[in-house]
Formats: structure tokens, sequence, C-alpha cells
């Protein structure tokens, strides 16, 4: 202790003298350009004064300060961990001003001493101590300030996260002695230590009720940004190095090799462990922690501050997931998933909150954590530089720093740290020229090890993608929270579309990785592309089934406008997925969805009226009719392609719900509302808001009959005819050189299956005669020319 | 031809022979393993041909081997394959291999003298036997120091010039042998494995791969040792193993060089060739093609399989 704090005290003492004299050095100078301003000398009396009031009054500050500091650390830190006690002591600001106004003290002590001792005042003394002075002034009230803060130990976070990044940097080939072990070991207990104190922050912040709110916040937003970038750098450490730590990973007694084998057989021993690094300790150690955080303001309700923590860990997994570590981020979206619905199914009112804008929110942001990762790995293969230019020349890989320069993956970086070793080995051995290992094989070992990690990740990706949504949704499903459950589909249907477009991508850029030619017989990931693409179309098909679940949860529910409007989405979705069915011939997906996208149309339509009451009766009309044009052209092509593909389940799927519907006996109102609506719209001269929707559709239904097979043109201006055996097909197909087909699916299906009821005699439904008198003669589908092997209904 | 005219001796019963342990005793086993094929006859494109134009010289040949033979010859070729394994052996273990030449009415056999050393001076030789053999009471007639052999009765082989001399050779086993020591004397005998005193097994063991490694380096490496030593690469292995059937096949073409040297001294003209084996000359090419990147691992070790 004694020793310790003569050590302290050594430093500042001997600055204080060593100034003194300096000042004495300087004096006949500085008394010169006084008496050249025509200053008097100071006065002795003055002189002793000035510097005994500044020795109180800065010994004062210090009392006063300590006393501050005692009394918080007395009333707040009397409940919490020593660690989060020194953490005022350790206090960066508070270290600075208690240091500088010491120094002030001593300083003024030092000059009292020379003048007693040598009667001698000095012109520069009174300056710079009415410096130091006033800088301890100033400090103070600003310190006072900040006392308030004290209260709140999650402020002293920051502090936390400064002195790790210390640490950390010192670690990587920036810090001093970075290979050393003893220094690596140094670097990591001091690194622990600022780690488990921001656990022990976490903690107390989560555990205390005044310290929820923008504090734990702050606290989590401070964690994660620091998770963040630590694992934006992580891999700049060596793989080996002790800043890891270690733990042991126990070996298989049928694949130990033999030293191993015979040691613990002859001693009657278990197998030697294997000592590796462990290498996610600060990941690992911090993330439970914040989804503890997240499952605690769940059980509590407050599902903003949830909100809030789930949202900052987007950054933490994408980061993971860029550095490669796709099964890490899966391992913590499924324990923070378990901890959410955990949390909410302890609710005894979980149904109620999970119609609130807190809980689709909260997860609308969980079902962003895979997307995150997705998009995390796509960030990494697509930045520049790409991956294949990322791994360095072989000639200069010998370079003990460069394989942590080039943000490469830990795997590739232990294949290079292997291979100087290997490099290093040979010259130690002396090898002969042709023995030592050549720069190709270098190349190949570091491109197979990057691809080999590359597949696995791009492997895991998929499998998270592909798994998390739609379990997730049926434990949503399930439970009955219907808005958290729409959330997840809409988010999952997002990343279906982004990873079909990114999975292109990807397949270019890992191609490039592989060295041509390959000459060292290593196992070589098998990349199925088209297995993957599979996986992402089953995962959207699955997702796409859901979306009428989405509608059944919310079909009587008023839309609530401070919540998307899943319902609505999900009926637009599965619109577009119906067309997409009939276009593919797909029976099966379209009499999945159809029904549910009938009955979720007339519910919009009803939703619709209510809000439209106070509107012009055309603008309203129009915008009731919207839902129904859709249903009436989607309808319409489910004839198209029922005739086109000779497949009657496609109409059968469409038809069974109309008979249901006009069949009733409100059935004959029904179909002259419809048939209005199609007169009104159909004759509107204008474009409506869904009228784009239906022109795609019928853009992709004029390419698909296009492409129907015609006989051999006889002359320059014949297009041949169409060969096909039905008559409505035959009729509508256009020509190579068109812009469309004249007829809209809407007047088709009018036509052909609503104008033919008993109840439409007497209705009128738009449609100019001559559409009638080209279609007239076309009965059912299927109902083909009789020559012809058509279809049967 | 009777035993009786031997002078050497082969095998002395009762004596304590010195064998080498440790990854000296793999090596020397490796070199002799597989020098000749042991499938021999049954490859289309491997033969041994005697290009003479004496009838009996074939014959001549057999006799002059059969006695180099593990078991008796049941063919002309068993028996070239038996001598350049015998041969190879001796050398293994010694760095030099030594027969005596028995003549006897117009028969002339190589007699392996696989025990004690043999001393020469001034073109006069002697074979030492080993000193148990001088303190045995028994009636053995065999119990003298040394046994004199004449110059023209003696057929002494040594180690090809690229694989160092005799000497060299034994030296190589010797430390060999010590740095095949698992664990330090001084460390065994604490209870801690010498941790206290700043002992590290596995520093220990890096350090004898690296030494072993650097003793081979002539002969390329031990085959005995399937696996990447120490932190050396794939490369390295599969290029030392390569190495080491580069030497192999040196050993090979420099007994069957020396055996035709001697033929025309015994009076059996022609000249023995072995085809259809791997060269070292062919073998120092493909792990130079390895090297350069041209030939893939498959392909050289395809190259260099018997």
């Amino acid at each position: 202790m004694l020793p310790d704090l003569v050590r302290n005290a050594l430093a500042p003492l001997l600055i204080a003298v060593g100034l003194a004299v300096a000042m004495a050095f300087l004096d006949p100078a500085a008394r010169s350009t006084a008496e050249r301003l025509s200053w008097p000398a100071p006065d002795p009396g003055a002189y002793d004064v000035l510097l005994q009031a500044v020795a109180g009054v800065t010994g004062v500050f210090l009392a006063l300060y300590f006393t501050a500091v005692s009394t918080v650390a007395a009333s707040v830190y009397v409940n919490v961990p020593h660690d989060i006690r020194s953490l005022i002591v350790r206090d960066r600001v508070g270290g600075i001003y208690v240091t500088g106004t010491a120094f002030t003290t001593a300083l003024s002590v030092t000059l009292l001493i020379a003048h007693t001792l040598t009667s001698a005042t000095y012109e520069l003394a009174p300056p710079i101590i009415g410096i130091f002075t006033a800088f301890s002034i100033f400090a103070f009230i600003r310190l006072g300030q900040r006392a308030f803060y004290l209260a709140d130990p999650t402020r002293l976070g920051g502090a936390i996260v400064s002195e790790f990044f210390v640490w950390f940097q010192r670690a990587t080939p920036q810090g001093w002695r970075w290979r050393d072990a003893a220094f690596q070991e140094h670097y990591r207990a001091r690194a622990v230590q600022a780690v488990t104190s921001l656990k022990s922050l976490i903690a107390i912040a989560d555990d205390q009720p005044h310290l929820r709110g923008s504090s734990v916040r702050q606290l989590c937003s401070q964690v994660s940004t620091m998770l963040t970038t630590y694992l934006q750098h992580r891999d700049r450490v060596p793989t080996s190095s002790r800043w890891f730590g270690q733990r042991y990973e126990h070996k298989e007694w049928y694949l130990a090799d033999s030293t191993e084998l015979d040691m613990a057989t002859a001693t009657a021993t278990q197998l030697q462990p294997k000592v590796v690094p462990h290498v996610d300790w600060v990941e690992s150690n911090l993330l439970p922690a914040l989804e503890s955080v997240v499952r605690s303001a769940v059980e509590n309700k407050d599902l903003e501050e949830a909100f809030h923590v789930l949202s900052r860990l987007d950054p933490v997994l994408a980061g993971m997931s860029r550095r490669l570590e796709v099964r890490s981020a899966t391992a913590h979206i499924n324990d923070l998933t378990n901890s959410i619905l955990e949390g909410f199914s302890q609710q005894s009112d979980a149904r109620e909150l999970a119609r609130t804008v807190g809980a689709v929110a909260l997860f609308d942001a969980l079902a962003m954590l895979p997307l995150a990762v997705e998009l995390g790995l796509h960030r990494y293969l697509t930045e520049s530089p790409a991956p294949q230019d990322r791994i360095p020349r072989v000639e200069v890989l010998e370079r003990a720093e460069l394989p942590y320069q080039c943000d490469l993956p830990r795997p590739v970086v232990e294949t290079i740290e292997a291979m100087q070793a290997a490099t290093k080995f040979e010259r130690a051995v002396r090898a002969p020229a042709v023995s030592q290992t050549p720069n190709w094989y270098v190349n190949e070992i570091v491109k197979n090890s990057y691809e080999t990690r590359l597949k696995d990740q791009v492997t895991a990706t998929i499998d998270l993608l592909t798994s998390w949504f739609p379990q997730t949704a049926s434990r949503l499903t399930d439970a009955g929270l219907s808005g958290p459950h729409a959330a997840v589909i809409v988010r999952g249907l997002e990343t279906c579309w982004k990873l079909e477009g990114h999975l292109q991508h990807w397949q270019a850029i890992v191609s490039a990785i592989r060295p041509e030619p390959t000459r060292v017989d290593v196992v070589r990931p098998r990349w199925e592309w088209e297995a993957l693409e599979r996986g992402v179309a089953e995962l959207r098909r699955d997702l796409l089934h859901r979306l009428t679940t989405v509608v059944s949860m919310h079909g009587l529910e008023a839309h609530d406008s401070s919540l998307p409007d899943y319902m609505g989405g999900a009926i637009h979705w599965m619109g577009e997925t119906c067309m997409e069915a009939l276009i593919e011939n797909d029976d099966e997906l379209f009499a999945d969805l159809f029904p549910t996208y009938f009955v979720g149309l007339l519910l919009v339509v009803n939703g619709i009226q209510g809000q439209i009451l106070n509107w012009h009766p055309s603008i309203a009309v129009t915008a009731v009719a919207e839902p129904v044009m859709d249903l009436l052209e989607l309808s319409g092509f489910a004839y198209v392609f029922s005739e086109m593909h000779g497949n009657p389940h496609l109409w059968n799927a469409c038809r069974s719900p109309w008979e249901a519907y006009l069949s009733d006996t409100a059935g004959a109102n029904r179909l002259k509302l419809i048939a209005n609506m199609h007169q009104h719209q159909r004759n509107l001269f204008a474009i409506t808001s869904r009228a784009l929707v239906r022109t795609r559709w019928e853009m992709a239904a004029n390419r698909a009959l296009s492409a129907v097979r015609r006989t051999e043109p006889r002359s320059w201006h014949d297009d041949g005819e169409v060969e096909h055996s039905s008559r409505l097909i035959r009729r509508i197909a256009p020509r190579p050189g068109d812009l469309g087909s004249p007829f809209h699916a809407s007047d088709i299906f009018a036509v052909s299956y609503l104008a033919q009821r008993s109840e439409a005699e007497a209705l009128d439904f738009g449609i100019p005669e001559w559409i009638f008198r080209e279609l007239a003669d076309d009965a059912e589908p299927g109902d083909s020319d009789s020559h012809d092997e058509g279809t049967t209904t | 031809m009777s035993q009786a005219s031997r002078r050497s001796i082969r095998y002395v019963p009762g004596a304590e022979h010195r064998d080498w342990s440790g990854h000296a005793h793999l090596f020397a086993r490796d070199i002799p393993l597989g020098i000749m094929p042991t499938w021999r006859l049954r490859r289309n494109d491997l033969a041994i041909e005697f290009a003479t134009t004496d009838e009996s010289s074939k014959a001549k040949l057999l006799t002059l081997l059969r006695e180099t033979a593990h078991y008796g010859p049941h063919s002309f070729e068993e028996a070239v394959c038996d001598f350049v394994e015998d041969a190879a052996t001796q050398m293994a273990h010694t760095g030099q291999a030594a027969y005596e030449i028995c003549r006897r009415d117009d028969e002339v056999q190589l007699l392996p003298i696989t025990e004690g050393r043999i001393v020469s001076v001034a073109g006069l030789n002697w074979q030492k036997l080993p000193r148990q053999q001088q303190h045995d009471d028994g009636p053995n007639p065999l119990s003298r120091r040394y046994i004199y052999i004449p110059g023209n009765a003696l057929w002494r082989l040594r180690l090809p010039r690229g694989l160092g001399t005799p000497r060299q050779h034994r030296r190589t086993l010797r430390n060999l042998e010590r740095a095949s020591t698992l664990v330090t004397a001084f460390a065994v005998a604490t209870p801690d494995l010498g941790r206290r005193v700043g002992y590290d097994f596995v520093v220990h063991r890096d350090a004898s791969d690296r030494v072993q490694e650097r003793l081979t380096r002539r002969w390329g490496s031990t085959l005995s040792l399937q696996r990447p030593v120490g932190t050396s690469s794939e490369y390295f292995f599969i290029a030392r193993r390569l190495a080491f059937h580069r030497a192999q096949a040196m050993l090979r073409e420099h007994l069957i060089a020396s055996l035709n040297r001697l033929l025309p001294e015994l009076g059996i003209t022609g000249v023995l060739k072995v085809v259809g084996l791997p060269s070292a000359q062919s073998i120092e090419d493909v792990l130079g093609q390895l090297h350069a990147g041209e030939v893939s691992f498959g392909e050289a070790l395809g190259a260099v399989r018997l």
C-alpha cells in the first residue's frame, strides 16, 4: 500500500518541483519583460497570500468532490457489486479533475516552501498558478453538474466501452507485444473486467424500475454499438491469441489418434481434451444480457422498450453474419424468439396485447433479424473488394500481420496462419527447394478454405430463413397472435423476394473464388444452387399459403390506422399469387388461395363501405368497385387458363365460391350489384387505383397466350393459325406482333359465366355487343370443337 | 555347394543383436520396404530382364543369388528381388552391405555377412565378431574374434553418393534414435512433467519433429509417418514421400548397377535390367512438375506407385 502511495505521489511532486525550478531559471528573463511593461515586482506578502489561498481553495474543491462522490456511492451504489462501484473511481473525467486540482495544490505548496527557504518570488508563479486555479474552478462547475449523472450508473457505460476497446486494440497487430501470450492474457483479463461490468450494469438497469426507459436503452445502444464495432474488427486478432481465452473441446474415443489413445489406455484416464480458443466470448457474454432485457420488457408489457433493444440487435447480427458466423447468429435469433414468445405466453391478455402497435412493431423487428443476417452476408459478398480480391498475394503472405488486415473470415485466416507455420517449419528443417510448399498450393488451399466457409454460410442462411419464418408463423398462429403473425409473414415474403435476387449474385461471386486448374485432392464444397433456389421457392409458397390464415385471423377486425393493413396486403399478395398459379398451371395452389381471396375481397368491400360514406358518389363507387373488378378479372383469367392448360381444376376452384355466393337467396341482388359495378368501372375513362395491377396481369396473360403454338405462316402477311383445342384460346390468343388481346378477362368471365345465369337476363354488364358476339359461341371450359380432343369439365 | 566352404559368419547364435529403436527403427525398416514390388510378376509392364548371349549365364546368376533369397527363390525374378531387398536391408541398418564370394568347382555364390564389422587393412579383410561370442565356452568352433576373408572373396557395397556415406548414415540413425525420446528423463521424474521448471512437452515434440525431418532430409522422410509432421503442409508431406521413393529408386539402381559390375568378374556374362519401375530421374522429374504445379497430387503419387 505504502509503496503504491509513494509511487503515485512521486511523479506529480517531481513535476511540481521541476516547474518551480524552471520558474527560477526563467525568472530573470520574466522579470526584465515585466520591467519593460512597467509592472512592479511581486509583493512577497501578496505572493504568500495568493499561494495560501490557492492551496486552500483547491483543497476544498477536492474535499467537496470526494464528499459528493461518497454521498452518491453511499446512496446509489450501496447495493451494487464492487466492480460497478469502482466505476466512479475509474471515471475518466473525474480522474483528470482530481489529478489537475491536486497538482495545483502541490505546486502552490512547493512555491510556498521555495519562498520560505530562499525568499525568492517568481514572476511567472502568479499567472501559472492563476491558470491552474481557474481550470479547477470552472472544471468543478462542470463536474458538479455531472455529479447528478453519477446517480445513474448506466451513464458510466460509455467509459467501460472505451476501456474495452483500449485493451482490444492492444491485442491486434497495432498493440504492444501482440503476439506474446502473456500480454494477450493480460489484455484479455482487463477486457473481461470491462465486459463483466457491462453485464452487471445491464442487469442492474433491467432490475431497477427507475432505471428502465432511457437509461437502459442508452446502455443497450452502447453495448450493441460496441458489439457491432468489435465484430467488425475481431478477426484482426490472431486465431490462437489468448485474447479469446481457452475452452476445452473433448474428443471422441473412436476418433482420437493413436498416441492419445495409448496414453489414455495406459493411464486409465479420459482422453485429454483439446484446448481451443473461445472465439465468441464477448458476444456470448453480452448478447444474452441484452436478450434478458428484451424478455423482461415483454414480461413487464413494456413493448416499446423491448422493440428499442431488439432493433439495436439488428446491426449486431448483421455484423455476425458479415463475419461469416451465421450459425451463431441463428442460435441468438432462436433464443430471442423463444424468450419473446414465452414472455407473451405468460400474459393473460396476450391476444389483446398482440393487437397493439407495440406488439406488431416488436415482432416486425424480430422478423427483421433473419433478414439482417441475410443482408449481412450479402453485403460481405457484394461490397468491394470482392471476396477473391481480399486474399492477399501469396508472395507477401509471410508478413505476420497480413492475414489480419484483409477482412477475411476466421477459417481463412487460420489457413493462412497454417501456411505461414508450414513455411517456417520447412525453413527450420532446411527442406530442399522442391519440397517447399509452392505458391500455387497455398493459393489453392486458402481459396478452398474460403469457398468452403462461404458454402457453409450460404447454406446456414438458407436454413435459417426457410425454418425460422414458417416455424415462428406457426407458433404465432397457435398462440392466436394475429398482428405479429401477419408481420412475420410479410417480412418473410420480403426476405424471399430479396433472397431470390441475391442467390444469383452469390453464385457468380463464389464461382470466381475457385482456382483453375485444381490440383490438390481436397474435399471441395459442392454447390447445389438449384436446391437452394428450390428451398427459397418452397418458403415463398409456404408463406403465401399462410396468407389465408392472415385473412381468417384479421377478417372481422376493424381496420386500425395505427397498424399496417396486413389483411389488405395479404389479399393483394394472394391475388398476385393466384395469377402466378394460373400461369404456371398450379391448380393446387390456386385452389388453396382463391376461396380465401374471394372472401377476403368481399370483406375488403365491406370494410371500404364504412369509410366512403362522405365521399363523392362517383369516387365512392369506383373505390368499392375496384376489389370487385380484381375478382372478376382474376376469375376471367381462371377461365382462360383453364382452357389454355386444358386443366378444368383451375376453373372449378374458381367457380365453386361464385356458385355458393350467387346461389344464395340474395344472389340475384348480388349479381345485379356486380353487373352495375362492372358496367361503371369498365366504361370509366380514368386510370383507377388498381388498374395498373390488372394491366400487369393482362400483360402476363398475353405473354402466355402469345406463346401458344401456331401453324407455319402461308404467306408474308399471315401469322399462322393458333394450334389449340379450345375455341376461346384460338379466338383470344394475340398474334406475335399485337400489343395484346382485345378481350378483357372480366368481359370473358361476365359473358361466359355471369351472363349465362338465369338471374342475369336483364342485366347490363357494360360489355360491347361485338364482344358478346365473339365470345358467345364459347361454352364452359373444356367444351371444345367436336373434332378436338379438349378437356372436360 | 556346401556351407563348409564359407569363411565368414552370417549369424552368431547367442549374440545380442544391436537394433535401432524409435524413429531410427522405422526409418531403417522403411528403406528396403517395397524397394522391389511384391506383386512383381502380376504386372504386365514389369519385368526383370537379363540380356546375355550365354545360355548358362542366367542359371549361374540364379545360383549366385540363391543364398541372398529369403526362403529359396522360386524364380529368377524373385532371386533378383530378394537380393535387392537383402542388400537394402543391410544398408538401411549400417550404411553398407557385405557379401562373401564363395567359389567351388564352377559355381559361385554370394553369401551375406550380416554379423560383425568388416575391418580392412592393406587389402586384407577380417570379420570382427561380436564380443559375446568370444566368451562362449562351448564347443563352438566359431569362438574367435576375427575371421580372415581374402580380398577376392569379399564384395562390399556402399550407399550411393547422393544418400551419404555409411558413417553419415549411422550417425543419422543414432540421432534419430535420440530424437525419438517422447519425454525427457528429468521431466518424467517430476510429478508435473517438468512444467514447474519450464519444460513444455508440446515445444519438445515440435522440436523433435523438426530434428527428425532435418535428419532424414537426404532420404526424403520416414515413410511410416502417415501424416504431415509438425506444422508442415500436406504438400510438404507428399513431396517428402516422393523424395523418399526417389531415394529408394536411387538405391535400387545403385544395387543393380553394382551387381552388373560384379558379374563379369565372376565369369557371368550379361546385363541385368529392371523394366517398368519408376527411375530416380523420373521421380525427380515428377517432383519438379509437382512443385511447378504441372501435375496434381494424384498424378504425382500415381507415377511412383509400384
